[in-house]
């Protein structure tokens, strides 16, 4: 029988048995949204795609935007897991689990989309009668499918030894089926030495395949664009760009579901500042990367001037999509501010009694009033009340004075906040990086080759399908961290030996290299001898 | 010889690629041999059980992979 701290059975095992109010109230209202996407499904499915915005020529719609960024997300987990995992990062321990099943879940998601996208769902039978190997959408279903089974691979062998445990210290009283369950999990684990290395290996073996798996999925997807001649698409930037934005996302996503985690199971002892500290890190280094092929991207659009492209670009920079094109600049540029500037602000200003919320709220709401009184400047109601008199360039300046200031003030509050800083971020990048999908497959479909222009405005059937399919998203999730530990336990008792042992050795000073009080040797003498 | 499918080799990967029906065949040709790898890896870790070593643990250490039982 495998024993386990009275502790971490308390935190860790006890609370998968014990079902508060508030999750009967989640999974409720997460049903009645997936009811309601089911019922719209069905009406899709009886009266076709007319129910949906799709038409000539914007075959592509939200389905496809859904599709990528989902799929995007599924890159958090096992990519990032296994990055860390192959390169020894002690940290990851607590937070792979999460990341993992985000990835098993968020593919799930990610390919219902596809199905949604076709209208008649055996049409997905045609892929495997008719498909060829020229075909890049055939490549993507072999690229998913390999990533879909390998990271339910990568998700399952670490459960195997939490199952054993859960299998030896289940609470009396537990129902009888999860006894099974757990029995039949745990694959008779007994945890002998020859079973931990066999069982590590293959985690290690499996961590290596994933890496090049996963960036074939996300390159495989933008080459569903890139090998079409459609205006925009037509880009050799797309298959790195995509993987970027993808990890970008993951990241984003693996921040709010260990957060969620987190606080919902108290976590705390285990998920610590150390994980938000340096996953943040690689979240900046992502952002900057993401914020340079966006650059690029549009930069050779903009150099080329083709005939075909330039209205794609001219669409987003200042036509019927700049809306959405700005909003997710404007909104990156935030995470970007949320995350690099507190890195940079003075331990002093937080003693000081300017830089406060309130006082960075106050001088937020003033200058959104003014960027609404400029932007509307017939509108009725508090901004035209207060600022509306004003003249447009008193309002750039009021506005562009009083944001500057509101962001300095909230500086040391997020420095001192690096949870909430980082879940501000993470929700910036998924509706940045949702745009950002929306932004590189609607325009180009809206602007083809040899046809008018076109319009696509998602409808109801399409929004609803969204939000079934968030709630599905969400509904996995929360029923396996019902089923199984969020934090993985082994790894966690295994990265706390390790830290205990690097903590009572003692580690010697380096060597000086001249000794002490001796002049520094003249270049071209002999190298002295200590 | 100008043409290049005259070529048997150019003419054999043209039907490869050309070909309907092959894709699918490898989607479902490469889902069986993942499908057969991890279960011959599980099949490894359940046997591993069966080895004569009576000390058991709820977690690895590094120390463990040089660990022999006998001390």
């Amino acid at each position: 029988m495998l024993r386990i701290s009275k502790h971490d059975r308390e935190i860790l095992l006890d609370p998968l048995f014990h079902a508060g109010r508030k999750f009967y109230l989640m999974i409720s209202v997460l049903m009645l949204i997936m009811l309601w996407g089911l019922i719209m499904y069905v009406r899709q499915f009886v009266l076709g795609l007319g129910t949906t915005g799709m038409e000539r020529p914007a075959y592509w719609g939200m389905y496809m935007v859904n599709f990528i960024f989902f799929i995007g997300i599924s890159h958090a987990g096992t990519l990032i897991s296994a990055i860390l995992r192959v390169s020894n990062a002690e940290w990851r321990r607590p937070i792979t689990r999460i990341a993992e099943a985000i990835t098993a879940f968020a593919l799930i998601v990610g390919t219902l989309q596809i199905i949604f996208d076709l209208g008649r769902p055996d049409r997905i039978l045609y892929l495997f009668r008719f498909g060829r190997l020229q075909s890049p959408l055939l490549w993507d279903a072999v690229a998913v499918t390999a990533y879909f089974l390998g990271s339910l691979t990568y998700l399952y062998l670490p459960i195997i030894p939490d199952a054993a445990l859960l299998r030896d210290n289940i609470p009396e009283g537990a129902p009888a089926w999860r006894q099974r369950l757990y029995k039949l999990m745990a694959l008779g684990w007994r945890g002998n030495r020859t079973q931990w290395l066999r069982l590590e290996k293959m985690i290690a073996v499996m961590a290596v395949l994933i890496i090049p798996v996963a960036v074939s999925v996300h390159t495989v997807i933008s080459w569903i664009l890139a090998t079409t001649v459609q205006p925009g698409w037509h880009s050799t930037v797309f298959g790195p760009y995509f993987v970027v934005g993808a990890i970008f996302s993951g990241i984003g996503a693996l921040f709010i579901a260990m957060t969620a985690a987190r606080r919902a199971f108290h976590l705390e002892e285990y998920i610590t500042e150390r994980q938000y500290r340096n996953l943040g890190y690689i979240f900046i280094t992502m952002a900057a990367i993401w914020f340079y092929f966006t650059y690029a991207e549009h930069m050779t659009q903009a150099a080329g001037q083709l005939t075909a492209e330039f209205p794609v670009l001219a669409s987003k920079l200042w036509g019927e999509f700049s809306f959405t094109f700005w909003t997710m600049v404007v909104i990156m540029v935030m995470a970007f501010i949320v995350l690099v500037f507190p890195l940079l602000t003075p331990d002093s200003w937080q003693r000081s009694r300017v830089f406060r919320p309130r006082f960075a709220l106050a001088n937020g709401v003033v200058s959104v009033l003014a960027i609404l009184a400029l932007l509307v400047p017939q509108s009725q109601g508090v901004a035209a009340d207060l600022l509306g008199g004003l003249p447009s360039p008193t309002l750039r300046i009021v506005a562009g004075v009083f944001g500057t200031v509101a962001i300095l003030s909230i500086l040391p509050w997020l420095k001192s906040h690096i949870i909430d800083a980082m879940i501000i971020a993470s929700g910036f990048v998924l509706v940045g990086m949702w745009l950002e999908r929306w932004n590189i497959v609607v325009p180009t479909m809206t602007h083809p080759r040899l046809m008018p222009v076109g319009l696509y405005t998602p409808s109801l059937t399409e929004w609803s399908l969204f939000a079934a399919s968030t709630a599905l998203f969400i509904f996995l999730f929360v029923l396996f961290f019902k089923l199984i530990p969020a934090v993985s336990v082994w790894e966690v008792r295994e990265g706390r030996v390790i830290d205990e042992t690097r903590d009572s050795a003692q580690m010697p000073l380096p060597e000086p290299s001249r000794p002490p009080g001796g002049l520094q040797p003249a270049f071209g003498d002999n190298e002295p001898t200590y | 010889m100008n043409f290049p499918l005259d070529n048997p080799f150019y003419h054999f990967v043209y039907q490869l690629i050309n070909t309907a029906g092959i894709g699918g065949l490898i989607v479902i040709v490469e889902a069986i041999l993942i499908l057969i790898a991890v279960a011959l890896s599980l099949r490894g870790i359940v046997n591993g059980a069966k080895v004569d070593e009576p000390e058991v643990y709820a977690y690895p250490t590094p120390a463990l992979h040089h660990h022999n039982g006998q001390d």
